[in-house]
């Protein structure tokens, strides 16, 4: 099912963010609204799929309908996943309200040396309340200190022992800061060394999309393998869906094209019609070595990100 | 020349990777092959080709250049990659 982005505005200004081609304030600021929510809710029950719903943003909840949102989803038994920096006291009051109910949470931050003391006040009273239902997820800084903060937190917090972690991946219209290619080798070596530190104390990694294989050397590679940290080299699964009801592939590839939901005959139907559209795209790889990689030519490695891959390419549409 | 709409390519070092996007069909080019089409993506002539090609290589052959740049790009016109 699809990640529903229920604003484009965000109360932080990550430079590194790759939802920037379509986010607030570069674009003008949206908001789903309940009937568009509705729509897209019944839209997706038609055909078959999961039913699991992500809320994201921007910040999600900084739509003042999200209560609601998450309330309509219970109502249709759906699982509910709640993509949120936490740093609003709109979060910490949901969080509050749902602690029980079966809402997860993905928490999107950056180290805790970077943030004020608002934020912090937020951050740690949603994570008091959600314990395992909330999970770290954030982008592993090249020029930054080791993340063994994440760690650090998940224990105090009790969250849940798997933490996401991410390279900073450009959009496809190269608004924000991503890694340099000589960057990626640096960054997959921290990575390393948490997985190794990470299952000490029982915590995993899970990976963003868009890491290629080959950031990681075959020692790493095995390292991860035996912490539990296995790296997944994926690009894409779910659809996004902006405030106005436009499906994207996703958020780096948003500008490149889009058709609203009500076009399509279901969810499965929007899959197909995306995916049909990038497959070929995906064959061109990131490094000419892509061309002759047995991971690639399997499927196992999607080459990294599909957006950073289009970049340079030549009459590229939908 | 010219590159057709349904073919999408990039630059990967010094080779020319393509797809065919309605066929899925997918290339690599080799190290002359990538000049040649970089040069007919340029608008290039033929002969501003084969005269690239003679210095980026250092050949002196240029009826060998010509004659091999005309049957890759018709080759390529076969595969309806360019028109």
């Amino acid at each position: 099912m699809p990640n529903l982005m229920l604003t484009n505005y965000c109360n932080y200004n990550c430079s590194y963010c790759f939802g920037k081609d379509i986010m607030y304030p570069k674009n003008p600021r949206l908001t789903m609204t309940r009937d568009c929510f509705n729509g897209i809710v019944e839209w997706v029950k038609k055909g078959p799929s999961d039913r699991i719903f992500h809320l994201m943003g921007g910040e999600p909840t900084l739509n003042p309908d999200i209560e609601w949102m998450v309330a309509r989803l219970l109502e249709e038994s759906m699982e509910i996943t709640v993509f949120s920096n936490l740093a609003t006291p709109r979060a910490v009051e949901l969080a509050n309200k749902v602690a029980d109910l079966p809402v997860n949470w993905v928490v999107n931050v950056n180290d805790p040396a970077h943030w004020n003391s608002v934020q912090r006040k937020n951050i740690t009273a949603a994570l008091e309340v959600l314990k395992e239902k909330a999970s770290l997820t954030f982008n592993v800084m090249p020029d930054e200190d080791d993340n063994m903060w994440a760690l650090e937190y998940t224990q105090r917090f009790h969250l849940n022992n798997n933490i996401k972690v991410g390279f900073l991946l450009p959009t496809y219209n190269q608004t924000n800061m991503a890694l340099e290619d000589d960057q990626y080798a640096v960054v997959a070596a921290k990575v390393t060394r948490l997985a190794q530190e990470a299952a000490k104390v029982d915590v995993h990694l899970d990976y963003e999309c868009g890491i290629p294989t080959c950031a990681f050397t075959d020692e790493q590679l095995g390292i991860l393998w035996r912490c539990g940290s296995k790296l997944q080299s994926g690009c894409q699964s779910r659809l996004d869906i902006t405030p106005d009801g436009e499906v994207i592939y996703c958020l780096p590839l948003a500008t490149l094209g889009s058709k609203h939901f009500s076009e399509f005959e279901s969810y499965n139907d929007a899959c197909i019609w995306f995916e049909m559209r990038f497959a070929p795209y995906r064959m061109l790889g990131r490094r000419i070595e892509c061309a002759t990689c047995n991971l690639h030519n399997s499927l196992s490695c999607n080459a990294g990100c599909l957006a950073k891959n289009l970049i340079d390419c030549k009459n590229v549409k939908l | 020349m010219n590159v057709l709409e349904n073919v999408s390519w990039k630059q990967l070092g010094d080779r020319v990777v393509a797809v065919d996007t309605n066929t899925g069909d997918y290339y690599t080019f080799n190290e002359v092959a990538s000049t040649i089409w970089a040069a007919v993506c340029d608008n290039k002539s033929m002969d501003e080709i084969v005269a690239q090609i003679l210095e980026e290589y250092d050949i002196a052959d240029a009826d060998a250049v010509r004659s091999d740049a005309e049957a890759q790009i018709a080759k390529w016109k076969e595969m309806n990659l360019i028109s």
